[in-house]
């Protein structure tokens, strides 16, 4: 045996006490998460479909309380029919140069919506409402127009015919019968709103999906992305791949979500406003990942109608603010590059890049 | 007895023979998986099928900790980082079970279960 | 402490970082993370057996903070205390029960809980426990590289005490 055992207590109570430091360090380091990470979800039915908004922490259920009232009353707001649509009342004042007022949200998306039109060279349009109603798309109600009334509604659409006032806030129509619709950008302006309402509640991690328009905040409470699945147009049970993405809009739009058939053939929702006819390019559906909600909803359209040759081409000049997942007819996979590294398929897919640094 | 050196002798060789079976074993078992999972500080940065037979190249980059990861036919592997021991990227391609370790890095390519990989989606867009 | 043994203590911290530092630059043998030679222990042996616990602790604590600065490998210095302080707490505990013709075996003990000190820093870290799989081959490392650095120290010790350099570290009775 050896001498003085107390000391030796002494050295050992001292030593362990010094160990706890690094070992209490790295234990510290490695619970370095966010307050909790439990997972509240609520779903809601509104504009049409079914809305599930998830947010995790400790300040998620108020903040989804919050965004319900908020998608509510956006619903009532901007909806084509109702009531309180404020649409509605714009639709039904169409003597034309007689001008409606709009409220701060349906400014911002009549503004964004010009601009896009614009940008896309039409291939984006609001005014379609009168065809979309002849058609029967929004009565359920299908029918294919003859070739003489599509004509005749044709005049009457195209958002050059929009006078729209910035300032004032008030939009008016150039002739008459003229309506617009904006079920193509509202779901956009309407994801846009919540996250802000997540952020400024207090919430780092969300995801939400109103109707498949799917956008994100932060990433998942451990740190990594989210995966967010594209649906397969052929297989509506299965998804033809995973973006992984984290603070992004992800919204698709594809002939399949909304169709009737007649005569064997088949006409879906989307409408090229040039020809009145549902777009038929090559291309059956359309994703965009990009960080405004409204863009993602808007181009989703967009290049759905241009095709493929010119979706790429309007990407190559844009390829700063969004990407996107092209699916062509036959079933094959275009990715943009900036989605390379973050889109993961059990399919062989091509990626498109832009000339300027690759 | 627990004190005479003879007695630790024994012991240690012991000892050296019963891990390096447990090492041979547990390096050369098959990893049952296909799927490799990228962690930093504990969180999953990225899963990548390796059945897909694609190849690419991409960095992961943290408060300028750079490590280049390269995802071909032969596996994935670290092919640069900036970390002082460079361990990472001697591992060569992940094989059966020793996961491929960036220690400065807090970066860790291991196998996964296959049904991690497959039904952890957090939502679908679409129609 | 007598002047003596302050000198003696600051000597072997020198000594302990200068052998630490130029094992630094030594590139590393094998693709395993966590293999080294560590050489600097050699010194911390010597220091536990003639100046004591306190001051080999002392001796320890400076190689490990100032070898991470200096060596620029800040990001180490949490898994050198881990698996630093571990082995050198149990070390302390049982040098009392061996000779010092069986310094090595301290040594190699000293090792075999570094290396599982510093797995368990990394588990932690890392948040993924898949690192244990290299537990076995560090602790075949620590038995060799122990034993290496074991027989080192030992060696040092006896010759120096045997040429009455130094003297072997005796706790007082309070």
């Amino acid at each position: 045996m050896y001498k003085g055992e107390e000391k030796v207590k002494k050295v050992l109570l001292m030593l362990l006490l010094i160990c706890v430091i690094p070992i209490g360090y790295n234990v510290v380091y490695a619970l370095k998460q966010p307050v909790t990470n439990e997972k509240h979800s609520s779903e809601i039915f509104a504009m049409d479909t079914i809305m599930t908004l998830t947010a995790y922490g400790n300040r998620a259920d108020r903040a989804i309380e919050l965004a319900k009232e908020e998608v509510k009353r956006l619903d009532k707001l901007l909806s084509s029919e109702g009531e309180s649509s404020l649409i509605a009342l714009i639709n039904s004042n169409n003597n034309s140069n007689k001008s409606s007022e709009l409220n701060r949200d349906a400014a911002v998306i009549i503004k964004k919506a010009l601009s896009v039109y614009d940008e896309t060279r039409g291939a984006f349009d609001i005014t379609v409402y009168p065809l979309m109603l002849e058609w029967g798309f929004i009565s359920r109600e299908y029918k294919v127009p003859s070739k003489d009334r599509i004509d005749e509604l044709l005049k009457i659409i195209g958002s050059d015919k929009i006078i729209f006032d910035n300032e004032k806030k008030t939009v008016a129509f150039k002739e008459e019968g003229m309506a617009i619709d904006l079920g193509g950008i509202a779901k956009g302006y309407t994801s846009n709103s919540v996250i802000e309402i997540f952020k400024k509640a207090g919430v780092t991690s969300g995801i939400i999906s109103l109707g498949g328009n799917v956008q994100t905040l932060g990433t998942r409470p451990d740190g990594s992305l989210w995966r967010v699945g594209i649906q397969n147009p052929l297989d509506l049970y299965g998804n033809l791949g995973v973006v992984t993405t984290s603070e992004k809009a992800l919204i698709t739009s594809g002939g399949y979500q909304r169709y009737f058939e007649k005569d064997g053939v088949v006409y879906h929702h989307i409408l090229n406003p040039k020809t009145g006819m549902p777009a038929n390019e090559g291309l059956i559906s359309v994703t965009i990942v990009a960080d405004d909600g409204m863009l993602a909803d808007a181009l989703s359209t967009s290049l759905f109608v241009m095709g493929e040759e010119a979706a790429l081409d309007y990407w190559k000049n844009h390829n700063d603010e969004f990407d996107a997942v092209l699916v062509r007819d036959d079933g094959s996979i275009i990715v943009t590059a900036g989605l390379k590294d973050n889109f993961e398929s059990e399919h062989d897919f091509e990626v498109a890049y832009h000339d300027k640094d690759n | 007895m627990i004190r005479t050196t003879r007695f630790w002798m024994v012991f240690f060789a012991v000892l050296l023979c019963i891990c390096g079976g447990a090492s041979w074993y547990l390096i050369n078992r098959e990893p049952g998986s296909r799927v490799a999972g990228i962690y930093q500080d504990g969180a999953l940065i990225r899963r990548i099928n390796l059945e897909d037979g694609q190849a690419f190249e991409f960095t992961i980059s943290k408060d300028g900790m750079e490590n280049q990861v390269c995802v071909d036919e032969e596996g994935i592997r670290i092919i640069r980082s900036n970390c002082p021991d460079q361990t990472c990227v001697k591992h060569g391609n992940l094989r059966s079970g020793a996961p491929i370790v960036c220690l400065p890095h807090h970066i860790v390519i291991k196998w996964e279960n296959e049904t991690d990989a497959i039904e952890d989606i957090d939502a679908v867009t679409g129609g | 402490m007598s002047i003596k043994k302050l000198t003696m203590t600051a000597l072997l911290t020198a000594a302990a970082l200068i052998i630490y530092l130029i094992e630094v630059n030594i590139p590393s043998l094998t693709p395993i993370p966590g293999i080294k030679l560590g050489l600097a222990n050699i010194v911390s042996i010597f220091a536990l057996y003639i100046t004591g616990p306190y001051n080999a602790l002392c001796v320890l604590l400076a190689r490990i903070f100032l070898g991470s600065i200096f060596s620029g490998q800040v990001i180490a210095m949490i898994y050198s205390l881990s698996g630093g302080l571990l082995s050198f707490s149990i070390i302390a505990l049982i040098r009392g029960f061996f000779k010092i013709s069986q310094i090595w075996i301290v040594s190699v003990i000293g090792a075999i809980t570094h290396n599982i000190g510093q797995i368990i820093a990394a588990v932690i870290i890392t948040g993924t426990p898949e690192i244990t799989i290299y537990l076995p081959v560090l602790i075949i490392s620590g038995i060799i590289t122990g034993a290496f650095t074991g027989l080192a120290a030992q060696v040092l010790t006896e010759r120096l005490i045997k040429l009455g350099l130094a003297d072997l570290y005796v706790k007082k009775k309070t």
